[in-house]
């Protein structure tokens, strides 16, 4: 051993000297003595000639080489790789913690082709030292997306479809022309990298919201397709003529309406037949001329207020508006002595209590007579309070969604919650005089739990004398909750897998009885395939012996200069083995998967009131 | 007799399918390939109980082009035949073409359909025979890649024959080796063909047999795989 170590220094010597000499002709070339050996050995090392690999190192990290740091990590490493591929894994374990020595937070995995062990063995050792590795950057990377998709990650817009991103749940929002907007969030493991999948729904519908007061059949160009109040309703796209009919309206509403797809059109309340106002009118200039008891104009402006459906004024302007309507009828009606004022002073007032139950007027500037047209017109309206949760987040099974409506007088409380399409899903009614309190399980009448989308909650009141208050409309949205989904195992790389099959020297033995057959074949054809009476006592042609012989002699190279392929029963089944454990690891993260997203949370969130 | 003959050739026929792994050339993509082929040629003859023999050389080309499973052939060689000069043997002069389509149901095994005129012209006769049968082919690898040796028969049932009797038996087959190194562009050929023609009796002459051997030697150039 020491002989030939002596012998090995000997010739690794000479190699370097020509190895100076050679760096010191070939001036200007960036690559160093070292970096060549050390690509030297690792070819050798893939050639399967751990020896020869080892005899280049050793010279790579010859001190009168002069290495770089660098270089002489990656000697080491190729190095160690030897001595494992020699079986001599404390000396490997040696020349792992000279390199960790060098680069304490040292990766190999880049390497792990060179020997199976060789990611193990060095990470044994590092933890042996105590020292800590480079880590893995995290990367997220979304596939299955339109083109044209917008993606934004925790806000911010991505060009691209991968990146590293810091470890942690990152919330991925998708918009694409003709989806529906995707919304979920993504937790990325350190060091993982993390491939998701995400297939957009298609929206090509419109979608229509229209409600009416009394309730009536909606229908787009002779086709029933609901009762009001509509809720965001897919329809398809296109130019119709909308009418609402009603027994209790005199004649059907109608008008033209344009449904752009994936797009919401909103009609508001339709059947009024107040006259439309172009812009709403400033309630300060109103308030001026009440103030200044012209009532006349102060009343022209208000009545815009309250009459305007196209601007949509909120509830507590329009009953502001009103109630001021009302007011300056009144005073209207005591100055000029005409009670028909009175009157409509009384409609007024009904409007704006039905706009706004809650409302509460000012009533510093009312004598007790106005006051007393007030409160006969308030009790009569009957109007509706409904108080909806905040954003709410439910668990999956057990919860309950609370609503809470009060009726200004006893009434027969209605309560429905509907869908996009306008069906209902959900539908219960109340004798009230108080506050009543209607609870959703919010799962189907199949026993389904509520899918994310929206919907609406739609109630009306009817009193005993008739009296119906207006569809009070509180649209909500449905998301389930966000999970931490774990990542989908990445697949094991080709270096995981060992070769199935060895090229080893020969070619098959039968090459050589396939040659002889076919040189026989040649020699004895002419009779055959010949006529005996021809050839009766000739011998074969001299050609055919030519022919015969160069067959077989052929057959005879390519026997000694050809490869075949011996199969390694033992490593196809390992492999299989490998591919059947990231079978089973990837359908586990499925089902893990699909298990925390059944038993996420249900979030309600409410839209604004009007 | 034939049972025997059965029993022996079964070992040489497990022999070759055990090793009829197709050459290279025969698992690539689409291939075009012309060789110049050179035929050296003995025909022997009986005629009235007297055999005839001639020799010559015949020069020629072969093309071949394979698509898939499909390889398609032509080829025509031409020279002289001389024999003693005697009038009952005279030179002749011979033309032969041909046309194959082949289809490999294995990558070792081709089938195919065979259509060939042969022209035999002498001082005294012409003779024009055309031929149509189908072939079997086998192509062995030899363990080097585009080193392969090859076994191919020809049997044609119908024939039609101007200028002399009609055939009773036509059939040729031939043995040999190929090369076609996988980094060039060269083929090579060398095999050894036996051809037999048996014409029938009639009342003007009897029977005449007919056979050609000949070492083939083609040189050629290829294009794909």
């Amino acid at each position: 051993m020491r002989v030939r170590l002596e012998r090995t220094h000997a010739a690794g010597l000479v190699l370097w000297l020509a190895l100076a000499l050679a760096s010191t002709a070939i001036a200007g070339a960036q690559e160093t003595v070292a970096s060549r050996l050390i690509a030297q050995a690792r070819q050798q090392i893939e050639d399967i000639n751990p020896d020869s690999a080892a005899v280049l190192l050793r010279q790579a990290l010859d001190p009168r080489v002069g290495a770089t740091i660098a270089e002489k990590v990656r000697a080491f490493v190729l190095y160690g790789v030897t001595e494992l591929t020699a079986g001599h894994a404390d000396g490997a374990r040696r020349t792992f913690r000279e390199a960790l020595a060098l680069e304490p937070t040292l990766r190999v995995d880049s390497l792990a082709e060179l020997h199976e062990s060789l990611v193990s063995t060095f990470e044994q050792e590092r933890t042996a030292l105590g020292a800590t590795a480079r880590p893995l950057p995290s990367v997220l990377e979304l596939r299955g997306l339109p083109a044209g998709a917008r993606v934004a990650v925790n806000g911010v817009v991505w060009d691209d479809r991968r990146r590293q991103v810091p470890p942690g749940i990152h919330r991925v929002e998708v918009t694409a022309r003709g989806y529906l907007p995707y919304v979920d969030s993504i937790k990325v493991d350190p060091g993982t990298t993390l491939v998701r999948d995400i297939a957009l729904v298609r929206s090509d519908n419109a979608r229509l919201s229209v409600a009416s007061v009394p309730w009536g059949i909606v229908y787009l160009d002779s086709e029933r397709i609901g009762e009001t109040p509509l809720f965001e309703q897919q329809v398809p796209a296109g130019t119709y003529t909308l009418r609402v009919e009603s027994p209790s309206l005199p004649r059907p509403y109608e008008q033209p309406v344009e449904l752009a797809p994936g797009r919401l059109t909103r009609l508001g309340t339709v059947g009024s037949t107040a006259p439309p106002s172009v812009s709403p009118p400033p309630l300060a200039r109103a308030d001026s001329l009440y103030r200044a008891v012209e009532f006349d104009s102060a009343l022209v402006l208000y009545r815009r207020v309250v009459w305007d459906t196209v601007a949509r004024h909120g509830a507590a302007l329009r009953a502001r508006a009103a109630m001021r309507s009302a007011m300056a009828l009144v005073s209207m009606a005591a100055g000029r002595k005409e009670p028909a004022l009175a009157d409509s002073a009384r409609v007024y007032f009904g409007v704006a209590f039905r706009a706004a139950p809650g409302f509460q007027p000012d009533s510093g500037e009312m004598g007790p007579e106005m006051r007393a047209i007030m409160e006969a017109a308030r009790a009569r309206v009957l109007g509706l309070v409904v108080e909806v949760p905040p954003d709410t987040l439910l668990p999956a099974t057990g919860g309950r969604l609370v609503v809470a409506v009060r009726p200004t007088h006893q009434a027969m409380v209605g309560f429905r919650i509907v869908r996009e399409d306008g069906g209902t899903l959900w539908t219960e009614a109340r004798d009230a005089a108080g506050e009543i309190r209607f609870e959703w399980d919010y799962h189907l009448g199949d026993g389904a739990l509520l899918t994310p989308g929206r919907y609406a909650v739609a109630v009306m009141a009817r009193d005993p004398e008739g009296e119906v208050s207006p569809v009070v409309e509180r649209p909500f949205t449905v998301q389930r909750e966000a999970v931490d989904t774990l990542p989908h195992p990445t697949a094991p790389p080709a270096t995981a897998f060992l070769p199935e099959s060895a090229r080893v020297p020969r070619a098959s033995p039968a090459v050589l009885l396939a040659g002889v057959a076919l040189g026989a074949g040649t020699l004895v054809m002419e009779r055959v395939v010949g006529s005996s009476a021809l050839n009766a006592g000739r011998s074969s042609g001299a050609g055919s012996y030519v022919v015969a012989g160069s067959v077989t002699v052929a057959a005879a190279v390519g026997f000694l200069a050809g490869h075949r392929t011996r199969s390694l029963p033992e490593n196809v089944l390992r492999n299989a083995q490998v591919r059947a454990q990231y079978q089973r690891d990837r359908d586990a993260a499925i089902a893990e998967n699909a298990q925390r997203r059944q038993n996420a949370g249900v979030r309600f969130r409410f839209d604004e009131a009007p | 007799m034939r049972a025997r003959r059965l029993t022996l050739s079964a070992p040489f026929a497990a022999a070759l399918l055990s090793v009829a792994m197709p050459g290279r050339a025969q698992t690539g993509g689409p291939s075009i390939s012309a060789a110049g082929v050179t035929y050296l040629v003995e025909q022997r003859m009986r005629y009235v109980g007297t055999i005839h023999e001639q020799s010559g050389t015949w020069f020629g080309g072969e093309a071949q082009a394979r698509l898939g499973r499909v390889t398609l052939r032509v080829s025509g060689v031409m020279g002289k035949l001389t024999g003693d000069t005697s009038v009952t043997n005279p030179d002749r002069d011979v033309r032969v073409s041909s046309i194959s389509l082949g289809i490999r149901p294995a990558l070792w095994l081709e089938v195919g359909a065979d259509v060939a005129a042969r022209r035999v012209a002498s001082p005294a006769s012409t003779v024009v025979t055309r031929l149509f049968g189908g072939h079997v082919a086998l192509a062995l690898a030899l363990g080097v890649d585009g080193l392969s040796g090859n076994a191919t028969a020809v049997y044609y049932p119908a024939t039609d024959v101007t200028g002399d009797e009609r055939l009773a038996l036509a059939a040729y087959s031939e043995l040999g080796l190929s090369y076609a190194p996988p980094r060039g562009a060269i083929v090579l050929r060398l095999a050894y063909r036996v051809e037999r023609y048996d014409f029938s009796g009639s009342a003007l002459g009897p029977a005449r047999l007919e056979q050609v051997k000949a070492v083939v030697a083609g040189l050629g150039m290829r294009l794909g795989r």
